[in-house]
């Protein structure tokens, strides 16, 4: 079941500048033309695990994130396997380390074929509230795996959390659907990259007219 | 054979990753169901090749553009030479051919 919110939350616009710089130095945010799985061109390629793995990186996704989380009850957080396994990570270490655990969990794409055929890994039960977490939302498939997973074990969404939404249709959905969605850093399909709050970007920079 | 015609519509859409891995899907399907399994082993296994080739990372539109160029017409040919069930020994050529141009795709 998901929560609705009219309220559009927000990283703290500092943190996701200096995350969108480490994002550049460690080679997670490329620029240039490429060709993604769906075949659609972009101007950007985003891979989430370069962030993540560096250590600066993954503190600061970790400290963003909790962050975003400090006036919402929380059980855990996690998500689809393997985008969102070393963001969930970093967000249950740096709870930790403020006096405020959180841990994590992962979903599997697939059931486990043998032992306990899991569906999900990690810290969760029935009736926890739930963070969900991911790298990129295009058009939200990954994301929505993880919904659906944790929803079937009666866990309640409280937040949906993505490193890059490339507005490809896929927060959208999860907004109408009543889910409270932010991102760090925004893909427009215009080529541009922003890291305000989306409704506050103007059509022109949405449009590719503007720089921001 | 309605897939191999599915076969053909999905080569002439081009070359990225999730239609590489239809194609595969297809290919396997389709070796099953032929006098040519060999020819969609092949295929198969050069489909998903590229496409763990591609897999988690950047992809530049050129290097697509490229495999492509490379690959579709050879593909293209033996698609048909399999639909007009060409001679085993032409189809055999045309498998070589696809091989050919898989070997050096990436050059």
């Amino acid at each position: 079941m998901a929560i609705s919110s009219t309220l559009e939350l927000r990283v703290n616009t500092k943190d996701a500048q200096k995350i969108l710089e480490i994002a550049r130095e460690t080679g997670a945010l490329l620029e240039g033309e490429f060709t993604l799985a769906s075949g659609k061109k972009s101007n950007h390629y985003f891979e989430g695990k370069r962030l993540t793995s560096s250590a600066e990186g993954a503190y600061r996704v970790g400290k963003v994130i909790f962050d975003e989380l400090a006036d919402i009850d929380v059980d855990a957080v996690g998500g689809l396997a393997i985008g969102a396994y070393s963001i969930a990570t970093a967000v249950a270490v740096v709870s930790h380390l403020e006096g405020k655990p959180i841990p994590s969990f992962i979903v599997r794409e697939e059931p486990k074929q043998h032992g306990t055929r899991k569906k999900i890994e990690g810290h969760i039960k029935e009736g926890f509230r739930v963070v969900i977490v991911d790298d990129v939302i295009t058009t939200g498939g990954s994301v929505n795996k993880a919904i659906d997973a944790v929803e079937a074990l009666n866990c309640k969404v409280v937040k949906v959390i993505v490193l890059v939404d490339r507005h490809e249709g896929g927060s959208d959905k999860l907004k109408e659907a009543g889910y409270d969605f932010s991102s760090i850093i925004d893909l427009w399909p215009t080529g541009k990259v922003t890291i305000g709050k989306p409704s506050e970007v103007t059509r022109e920079v949405r449009e590719g007219i503007l720089p921001r | 054979m309605a897939n191999l015609q599915k076969l053909q519509e999905k080569l002439e859409k081009g070359f990225y990753l999730d239609n590489l891995y239809e194609m595969a899907h297809l290919c396997k399907m389709l070796a099953s169901d032929t006098i040519y399994p060999a020819a969609f082993f092949v295929m198969r296994d050069i489909f998903l090749d590229i496409a763990r080739r591609w897999e988690e990372r950047a992809l530049p539109v050129e290097e697509a553009k490229r495999v492509e160029r490379k690959m579709t017409k050879p593909l293209g040919d033996l698609i048909q030479g399999i639909e007009t069930e060409g001679s085993a020994g032409g189809v055999f050529d045309l498998l070589n051919n696809v091989v050919s141009a898989y070997l050096v795709s990436f050059d």
